[in-house]
């Protein structure tokens, strides 16, 4: 929870949401961890609530909500149930069968390597794909030694947005990897 | 910091890791000339230059291109 409160919710556009929204999301956190404590992850439980920060804005659109932590929840809810469902069956999907499995390796190029380095290739490209083509820019401009400033200006973000993107993608990287996480407190801002 | 702006974060290896390995190519499909991986790890290029877009399909230039930085790629 700390977590989400130090990095911000993000709207759709790299902004924060409007303060009365974004108190509401974090006070629902809690019950969201405690109703549904298979959502454990930093990552799923920002898009959770920020898909439901989305929801709650573009209701708003149309007046004000009348009890909004009860609309809220019931949204929060609704996206949780969801991911739990698609959670499950984005496993299926991607888990092969054997023969699958093997079809795999023996297609993938490789001119040396024993069948673990191959089989370690497949597992790295299998997780590069699950990062959206931005998470793999900005994960690359970094490492070329852009700044968040620079890649903000770039992308029409804010360096907030861009350090979120980045730490998130980071994070998606290290649970795939089975990478302790503990040193990763993002910033509200860097260079 | 200027090292940062220069390397990439050092705390970033599981990013190196995963750009260093996935994508082999072997055969050297489309692999860019050694001016260009240059220019790329010196930070003469723009963020849209197409040559990153490269670096991100191909694990030997991405290697290359650590390599010019001064950095090298941890092992899988």
């Amino acid at each position: 929870m700390e977590h989400l409160r130090t990095i911000g919710l993000l709207d759709s556009d790299g902004q924060p949401f409007r303060p009365h929204i974004e108190r509401v999301l974090i006070q629902l956190l809690p019950r969201l961890r405690r109703e549904f404590p298979l959502l454990q992850d930093e990552v799923t439980l920002a898009e959770v609530m920020e898909e439901a920060g989305r929801r709650i804005r573009h209701r708003e659109e149309r007046g004000q909500i009348e009890r909004l932590h009860g609309y809220a929840w019931v949204t929060v809810r609704s996206i949780a149930t969801s991911r739990m469902r698609q959670g499950s069956a984005k496993l299926h999907q991607k888990t092969l069968d054997s023969d699958a499995g093997n079809a795999r390796l023996l297609a993938t190029p490789s001119s040396r390597g024993t069948a673990a380095e191959v089989e370690q290739t497949v597992l790295l490209r299998e997780l590069l794909r699950t990062l959206s083509r931005e998470e793999r820019m900005i994960c690359l401009w970094k490492k070329a030694g852009f700044s968040s400033q620079e890649i903000a200006l770039h992308q029409r973000r804010t360096v907030v947005a861009i350090d979120t993107i980045f730490s998130r993608a980071k994070q998606k990287i290290r649970k795939a990897l089975g990478i302790d996480d503990v040193a990763d407190a993002p910033a509200r801002r860097s260079c | 910091m200027a090292e940062n702006r220069r390397n990439g974060d050092r705390d970033d290896d599981e990013i190196d890791r995963l750009l260093a390995h996935a994508n082999p190519n072997p055969q050297r499909v489309g692999c860019l000339p050694q001016e260009v991986l240059t220019s790329l790890a010196a930070r003469r290029q723009p963020l849209n230059a197409p040559g990153y877009e490269h670096l991100l399909e191909c694990s030997e230039c991405y290697r290359e291109f650590r390599r010019l930085q001064g950095e090298e790629p941890t092992e899988s």
